[in-house]
């Protein structure tokens, strides 16, 4: 399989095959080993991060450096005659042009010159075996086990030529060769026990289940990264050059886990079962590796009850399905409950070794109690289906990773923190219309969902709170966001653009749009000597500002001339109100077609995008939008004036909020089966075609590339320019013997 | 069927004693704290990623930051960072990422690991003595008093952590401590130091990159300044300049041995940057190298124009001084592309004079292998200069500060006469000559900002340096008002450390409240 992605220099390839062998050896005893081998090639952009100063709303992928690139440099390199080359143009290092401007990479070269490759090879063989003690056509007590491995090795090699940027040869960042290996191994074991007891009387039927389950992983890593390599085509690592790093890691881990579960029904219409597990990981400390999760549920179906089958025989499906149940969630990494020494280089030529970690000797499982309550709905014989469930969780011992702690610690943050409660709750609707119209030739179903959950923090620990909800900086382009202990998460709050100053100076009458400081009835505010009061930003504060004509106006809601974090106002929140999809398929003859489109309605996002490509404040290439900004007194326009590295026209304000609800053709579908009696002939079984659209368009008042932005850091979604998706077909044919 | 059942529960009670053992794993490519502490190699590789750490690029970036951009030796180079240009703009804000002193205590806290663990290492590896364990806890302690002496110079009042950080049930939310009870700490550790260090590591790169006993020594000395404390700073820099093997290198011959060359025979400590392993890429960025002469930083026109404040050339009623000194052509120049002056010292390899009387620059290639000369023979005698003018027992006194300035304006006036006593005769003007001297002799080693607010200090007067930065700053009157709170010139407490902190406090200025009434 080949796929090409939507920037060049994207390729996927892949390659998969498997095999299954089942043995018999008795009706008791049977073994079955399976095996599966998948091949992939993964080219992708090369990412040029190189850590140091990327402001947090710079986007590194290619697409963040060609908005950003000075649109008039080229991207070949023009002979003195003007004559195109076929060499890519990097600004000489040189130059007096701005650092921001001259490092930028030709991005175009970076895509197609510079290697990001991902090989992976993943080999998955299973082994099981069941063995009946008893006559399984009497009863069934089973025991099964199996054991599964899991080979996965990955290979990265990443080169960047000298031909993307500018920088000398002795620049780490001139023909840099990365290479990294990545073995992996995981061992699974479950060893089961079941047992259906026979009852004589056929209303009870009961399962018992219990298993021991263990798992072990180990994966080693080895990385080498070298510069300054004497050639763009040698591009391996080990080529003699410049050693930037030499890396290795191992991990091993394990863990175990005991279950017994049991499911019991009375007249197949009350249904019981219940679940209890016993988990152990490596990655607690002492006394902290187990965790008891028990569950359970109950069903009722009502419509099985003869009084219901009597009195309404048109609900064919009416259930209940209340449960409960614990869950277990532990970090994703290793040895969190020791303080590690790593090596840490060498001063002159004594070897240096440090503390890596802090103990983590408070860290437990966290835990997640969920109730659910599910009906399941069914009219006319099922024609009308729905189900709709209701849930409430509850996280308590959040794990928290990257817990800020203060830096007179020595150390950053705490990897993993339990911090806090969480509750999740949702609700989901599924309808489904069997045959909404059904003719002899044409047929018609439909169906439709809509959910929307919410998070909401109901405890969190105090440091933590406080450095999410961090004072104001006073610094242009940042949202204040805030966590409350019981509101839910995603709200934006920022100032209020109100447009552009129209003038500099304040005239009585004929420049009334100036930046002067207003009270609550709108009349200028003057001082003692009858001057009005600019209007300011940040009032005595150290980067005091005062504005003037052309720059941003924002509402100085509590009348004090000053534009600070009193006149913060919020300015919506990231959840929609509701999300889902919707579709029908329509099937005529041998024919069908299925359309699915999926909707959000409500979500508020802050385009960054936007932002970058509009502040006029760096060196950075902008929008079409900036030739209407402000230039001379009495422009009236909605951008403000360019303001170079200066100035507060850029603050978080609902300028950049939008509305990102949305309305997406997700995909459409044809297919067509030949029809049996034609293929008999032929000793083919089935036969058929297909063609699929996907993303076909989307309806959406949302000014940036893709509305349907992820929720970043605090359920906020943020919008930095992602990669559009691709609108592709899909044509295929389905062939079975 | 009983039976089967009763195994299985056996077996499972069996398995639950023995899995919490099989669930103990430890890593394989780092050791355990429960594992290490157990040799002499150990116990020194972590005294190690001390000075290691030291010559990170964020802490050497902040000795120069906090130690030299706000003073009038720098301005604007060719294309400075925001954050360096708004500290020089007086626009510090406490989002500044200057005001980050995370670094700082990083290193502080490999010293309170080490003195922590390693002496009950003693008990354990039989080739590590008392002697050699006391040698390197006074290398722990110089280590940890030089980072408190950056953060109490750069931020006054810090929290004060003495013990290691090594797991989270500590707490962290450390108050500050006062700037007296720093000193106090700094002056104990370095004492304790003192007794303790070795005066030889029997290495050259060892003797200038390790703490010594003259290290130590030179580093009481700047820390008795500070604390105005004249008469012991005095007697520590006697002690180092009884030592004869530290001699002064030829004027000529400073700018490629000291700075290019490194651990010269003038250096008492210096931080050893190599090619392989750790970079000073601070260097390269600010004052530029072969590939970009022109760093982010650069000397000022205002201070080349003859006059009352210019170091060279300078020039007040009948005093001249320094018509002719090598250092006015070494330690910066016409930049490439003429626009300003270009920073040499550090940048250069060496630098010739052409027969018209230019001069051409040879500049280092971008390996920048530099060290970074933190205390020097010069360094010492200018010290010990400005402690006997504020002395002033008598006029020996001054005379004998007037005789040390002499020693290292001469080396680099060398056809000029020595300056005379007549011109300076009260402490005043010596003061002032002292200043001058030590600008002209060590101008872009991180040390001008903190040689003014030793003076602020002297005088309780944030206005006594206003005469000196004021040509620096565009004319802005609230430049000017801002620098003159003496809060002001003390960095603020990063916003995201206060925010996690709940026992820090800002520093007063950096509140938002009117710091001008």
């Amino acid at each position: 399989m080949n796929q090409n992605g939507t920037v060049i220099g994207q390729l996927f390839n892949r390659l998969s095959s498997r095999a299954y062998l089942e043995y018999r050896v008795s009706d008791r005893l049977k073994f079955t080993s399976e095996l599966s081998f998948t091949y992939s090639k993964n080219q992708r952009n090369y990412v040029y991060d190189f850590g140091n100063g990327n402001s947090p709303n710079e986007d590194l992928s290619i697409l963040g450096i060609a908005y950003r690139k000075m649109p008039n440099v080229s991207i070949f390199r023009h002979t003195l005659e003007g004559e195109k080359t076929n060499e890519y143009y990097n600004i000489p290092e040189t130059s007096r042009l701005h650092s921001d401007q001259k490092y930028l990479v030709n991005p175009v070269a970076l895509a197609l010159q510079a290697k990001n490759e991902l090989k992976n090879y993943r080999i998955l063989p299973t082994f099981r075996l069941q063995y009946d003690f008893l006559d399984p056509n009497e009863q069934t007590l089973r025991y099964g086990m199996y054991v599964s491995f899991d080979i996965n090795n990955d290979k990265t090699t990443k080169f960047l030529p000298s031909t993307v940027n500018n920088y000398g040869w002795s620049d780490s960042r001139f023909n840099r060769a990365d290479a990294g290996d990545n073995e992996a191994i995981t061992i699974q074991t479950d060893n089961n026990l079941l047992w259906l007891p026979k009852f004589d009387n056929p209303d009870h039927s009961l399962t018992l289940y219990g298993s021991v389950q263990t798992t072990e992983g180990r994966s080693t890593y080895q990385g080498i990264v070298s510069y300054s390599l004497p050639s763009g085509t040698a591009s391996d690592p080990s080529t003699p050059a410049y050693l930037a790093d030499e890396f290795t890691s191992r991990a091993h881990w394990r863990a175990i886990g005991f279950m017994a579960r049991t499911h019991y029904s009375y007249k197949s219409r009350y249904i019981f079962s219940a679940t209890m597990r016993r988990d152990g990981s490596t990655k607690f400390g002492d006394g902290m590796k187990f965790g008891n999760f028990p569950g359970i549920s109950l069903k009722w179906i009502v419509s099985d009850e003869a009084f219901m089958k009597a009195k309404f025989p048109w609900i064919s499906m009416l259930a209940l399905r209340p449960g409960w149940g614990l869950a277990g969630n532990q970090p994703s990494y290793e040895y969190l409950h020791f303080s590690r020494y790593g090596d840490f280089g060498s001063y002159i030529d004594m070897t240096s070794q440090r503390p890596v970690s802090l103990q983590l000797k408070g860290l437990k499982w966290e835990t997640t109690s969920s109730f659910n309550y599910g009906l399941d709905l069914g009219f006319f014989d099922d024609k009308l289906q729905a189900d709709i469930n209701v849930y409430t969780k509850r996280t308590r011992d959040l794990l928290f990773r990257n817990v800020k702690i203060p830096n007179s610690s020595g150390f950053g943050v705490l990897t993993y923190q339990n911090a806090g409660i969480m509750d999740n709750n949702g609700w989901e609707i599924n309808l489904f219309a069997n045959q909404l119209y059904k003719s002899k030739n044409l047929s018609i179903d439909f169906r439709f969902n809509i959910a929307n959950s919410v998070n909401r923090i109901v405890e969190l620990k105090e440091s933590i709170l406080n450095g999410i909800n961090t004072e104001y900086d006073y610094e242009n382009g940042t949202y204040l966001t805030r966590i409350q202990e019981g509101n839910s998460f995603g709200s934006i709050y920022g100032f209020r653009y109100k447009g552009v100053y129209k003038y500099d100076t304040y005239k009585p009458g004929t420049q009334e749009d100036a930046p002067v400081a207003r009270n609550k009835d709108g009349n200028v505010i003057m001082d003692e000597l009858g001057e009005p009061l600019p209007m300011v930003f940040a009032h005595s504060r150290t980067n005091q500002y005062e504005f003037r004509g052309g720059d941003a106006k924002y509402e100085d809601i509590n009348n004090d001339g000053s534009i600070d974090e009193l006149d913060i106002v919020y300015l919506g929140n990231s959840n929609p109100l509701f999300n889902g999809g919707f579709g029908p398929t329509f099937r005529f003859k041998n024919f069908s077609f299925t359309a699915f489109f999926n909707y959000r309605v409500g979500n508020k996002i802050v385009n960054a995008a936007r932002m970058m490509a509009e502040n006029m404040h760096s060196t950075n290439n902008q929008s079409i939008a900036v030739n209407y900004r402000w230039r001379k007194d009495g422009d009236e326009t909605t951008i403000p004036r360019a303001l170079y590295n200066y100035g507060y026209n850029w603050l978080g304000s609902d300028r950049f909020v939008e509305d990102g609800s949305f309305l997406r053709f997700k995909y459409l579908t044809f297919n067509y089966s030949v029809p049996k009696e034609k293929l008999k002939a032929l000793h083919i079984d089935r036969l058929s075609f297909y063609l699929t659209f996907n993303n076909l368009f989307v309806l959406s008042s949302y000014t940036g590339v893709d509305p349907e932005v992820g929720f970043g850091e605090l359920g906020v979604s943020k919008d930095f320019g992602q990669t559009p998706r691709s609108k592709d077909m899909t044509l295929g044919i389905t062939l079975g013997l | 069927m009983k039976t089967i059942r009763h195994i299985v529960l056996i077996l499972s009670l069996l398995s639950i004693g023995a899995c919490t053992e099989w669930l103990d794993l430890r890593p394989e490519s780092e050791i355990v704290l429960e594992d290490y502490w157990q040799t002499e190699a150990q116990a020194s590789s972590v005294l190690s990623a001390g000075y290691r750490a030291l010559t990170l690029p964020a802490s050497v970036e902040r000795m120069f930051v906090w130690g030299e951009l706000r003073s009038d030796n720098v301005v604007e180079g060719d294309v400075i960072l925001l954050d360096l240009l708004r500290i020089m703009t007086v626009n510090i804000t406490p989002t500044n990422p200057f005001a980050n002193w995370g670094v700082f205590y990083e290193i502080i806290n490999y010293c309170n690991t080490f003195l922590y663990f390693a002496p009950d290492v003693v008990n354990k590896d039989q080739n590590f003595t008392e002697s050699k364990l006391h040698q390197m806890e006074a290398e722990a302690l110089a280590i940890r008093a030089f980072a408190y002496f950056y953060l109490v110079r750069a931020f006054r009042e810090v929290p004060l952590v003495l013990e290691p950080s090594i797991d989270d049930l500590q707490n962290y939310d450390q108050a500050k401590a006062t700037e007296r009870e720093i000193l106090d700490q700094i002056l104990k550790d370095l004492l304790q130091s003192k007794q303790m260090v070795r005066a030889d590591y029997g290495k050259g790169a060892y003797n200038k990159g390790r703490f010594t006993r003259n290290a130590v020594n030179a580093l009481l000395a700047d820390v008795y300044l500070w604390d105005q404390q004249y008469a012991n700073c005095v007697e520590v820099t006697n002690e180092i300049l009884a030592d004869k093997s530290l001699q002064l290198v030829d004027g000529e011959k400073v700018i490629n041995e000291v700075f290019y060359l490194g651990n010269s025979r003038e250096s008492i400590f210096e931080l050893q940057f190599d090619k392989d392993i750790q970079y000073n890429s601070t260097v390269d960025m600010l004052f530029g190298y072969a590939g970009v002469p022109n760093g982010q930083l650069s000397y000022p026109v205002y201070l080349t124009s003859d006059g009352n404040f210019s170091p060279f050339n300078y020039a007040a009623s009948a005093i001249k001084e320094s018509t002719e000194d090598i250092r006015e052509d070494h330690f910066y120049g016409k930049s490439v592309n003429g626009t300003g002056y270009s920073i040499y010292k550090y940048a250069l390899i060496q630098i010739t004079e052409n027969a018209d009387g230019t001069f051409t620059p040879r500049y280092r290639t971008s390996a920048t292998t530099t060290n970074w000369v933190v205390y020097r023979l010069s360094d010492i005698m200018l010290m010990k200069a400005e402690a006997l003018v504020q002395l002033n027992r008598n006029e020996q006194d001054l005379r004998n500060a007037l005789q040390l300035v002499n020693t290292t304006y001469l080396r680099s006036n060398e056809t000029a006469d020595s300056l005379n006593f007549i011109a300076y005769a009260n402490q005043g003007d010596m003061e002032k000559l002292v200043l001058r001297e030590r600008q002209r002799e060590l101008m872009f080693e991180g040390k001008r900002w903190f040689d003014l607010m030793r003076v602020v200090r002297r005088k309780n007067d944030p206005t006594a340096i206003l005469a000196y930065l004021s040509p620096k700053l565009s004319g802005d009157n609230m430049q000017l008002k801002k620098l003159s709170v003496m809060d002001g010139l003390y960095f603020p407490v990063l916003k995201s450390e206060l925010d996690i902190n709940a026992n820090l406090i800002q520093n007063p200025f950096y509140e938002n409240e009117n710091f001008m009434n």
